[in-house]
């Protein structure tokens, strides 16, 4: 009888601590993935030293400033009440619990096609911080209804919802590469330039944008020699993405430096191989967005 | 005594002015030997980084371009003389307006590279790595706060 009761009571204790071990794991997963996405840094409102990932970090666009939101697992000012279909409802169609649609501003373009499990893993990772309460800014708008209606017509006819499908063509590294960067790392949204609507506009794919997030300045990073990084090799960029020091000893600067700081630096040699892979093989685009004549 | 009184008052009235503002043509002379020590800096970074991430086999030389960073890291505060934000120039005029801040930047670059160096004579190539990120970090930290982006 004792016996039977121990034998119960060990293969109980077995069982918990394999739910909780594939918890753990389940959120270091997402760590990582959190912290392939760039550490999600505009959700954290650094400069004014706000609480992690508590949002009211001011964005500006072109279209008038955001404040990014309140992501924490709080119940009344985060997404605490979200359920695992809410959250991949908003990730990979833009649409919040409630049904708003939200404008590009948030990756969802990209992040799309983050792969279900891996978006799961996240969840469980943001889920695992401590929740802040913390009521969102309103955005200011240039045009304040200006925002849904051309928003639900880009929605309608020019965005397309998609899945990452691998290239078959392509070797396992460069297909890992794309996977990374089309939608976990969301380059494009800083490197390509955006249509009069807020959408990227894909046929300058990596080619730069001069009013990239917050105004600034986001680099030509196709492999055009004269105005890209065409005389970047592999080792630099991967090396770049790790530290910030760029082939000729600059260290970057703006939202690029921030988003290495906060997430690009911790990821693992073969996954930063395999982004540098992948991008060096993107079409050369010349386009010169630097002012020409100004020296450092 | 009168004369005396004058001649102080305006020597002393000249040499408040020409000891730290430089006439225009000085200013953009000393503008370009800035743009050269700045390079000369970037090129030490870069060299011990081409080293690093292509696995040379001299890293013996990275002792050298370290020694050479942390000579240039010194003579920072020395090449931003006020009267020197005009022309053609990237640096920002908030580096006079807030001329400790960028002091205490300068002086980060200097301790970080000082570092550095010593690392670099022991050969230990991780902490290397690590301190050239920490090295690099302090130019970005000032280039954000005090250079025109392009
Ligand atoms: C949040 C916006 C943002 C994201 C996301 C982003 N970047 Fe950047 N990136 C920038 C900005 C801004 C700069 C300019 C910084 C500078 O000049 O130092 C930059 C600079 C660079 C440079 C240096 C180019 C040059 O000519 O100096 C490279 C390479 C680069 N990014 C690659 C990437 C890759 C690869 C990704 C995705 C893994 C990425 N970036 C994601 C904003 C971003």
């Amino acid at each position: 009888m004792l016996f039977k009761f121990l034998c119960l009571f060990t293969f109980l204790i077995i069982c918990f601590s394999l739910i909780i071990s594939a918890d753990e794991e389940q959120i270091k997963k997402g760590e990582y993935i959190f912290k392939a996405s760039g550490g999600c840094s505009c959700h954290t409102n650094k400069i004014n030293k706000g609480k992690f990932l508590a949002g009211g970090r001011s964005i500006k666009t072109p279209f008038g400033t955001f404040f990014s939101t309140n992501i924490t697992p709080d119940v009344k000012t985060g997404i605490g009440n979200w359920s695992d279909e809410d959250f991949i409802r908003a990730m990979k169609l833009g649409v919040s619990p409630a049904g708003e649609h939200y404008f590009p501003v948030f990756p969802y373009t990209s992040f799309q096609l983050i792969k279900r499990n891996d978006l799961l893993a996240l969840k469980a990772y943001i889920f695992s911080i401590s929740p802040v309460n913390q009521k969102n800014t309103p955005h200011k708008l240039i045009l304040p209804i200006g925002r849904k209606i051309p928003m639900i017509f880009w929605k309608k006819f020019v965005w397309s919802s998609k899945q990452y499908e691998n290239n078959p063509l392509r070797t396992k590294t460069w297909n890992r590469g794309a996977y990374l960067v089309q939608s976990i790392t969301h380059c494009a949204e800083c490197h390509t330039p955006r249509d009069f609507l807020g959408g990227l506009n894909y046929e300058m794919h990596m080619a730069g944008s001069v009013d990239g997030p917050e105004g600034e300045l986001a680099p030509n990073i196709t492999p055009d020699l004269k105005t890209g990084i065409g005389s970047w090799s592999k080792i630099d960029i991967s090396y770049f993405l790790k530290t910030g020091i760029k082939p000729d000893g600059d260290y970057t600067e703006g939202l690029m430096s921030e988003i290495i700081d906060s997430g690009y630096q911790y990821l693992v040699d073969e996954d930063l191989k395999s982004i540098a892979e992948y991008i060096s093989t993107f079409t050369p685009i010349e386009n010169n967005l630097r002012n020409n004549g100004t020296s450092p | 005594m009168m004369k005396t009184k004058i001649f102080i008052f305006f020597t002393s009235i000249f040499l408040i002015f020409s000891s730290n503002k430089l006439v225009p043509s000085e200013s953009a002379g000393m503008i370009k030997y800035r743009q050269n020590v700045m390079k000369a800096a970037a090129g030490h970074m870069g060299a011990i980084v081409s080293i690093l991430k292509n696995n040379l086999p001299i890293r013996d030389h990275i002792l050298e371009h370290a020694n050479s960073l942390n000579q240039i890291s010194k003579m920072t505060i020395s090449i931003f003389p006020k009267g020197t934000g005009l022309g053609r120039t990237k640096a920002k005029n908030s580096i006079w307006k807030n001329w400790s801040k960028f002091e205490k930047i300068s002086q980060d670059f200097v301790d970080e590279s000082t570092k550095l160096m010593e690392l670099a004579k022991n050969g230990d190539i991780q902490a290397i790595a690590k301190q050239i990120r920490k090295t690099g970090k302090t130019c970005g930290s000032c280039h954000r706060n005090f250079r025109k982006r392009d």
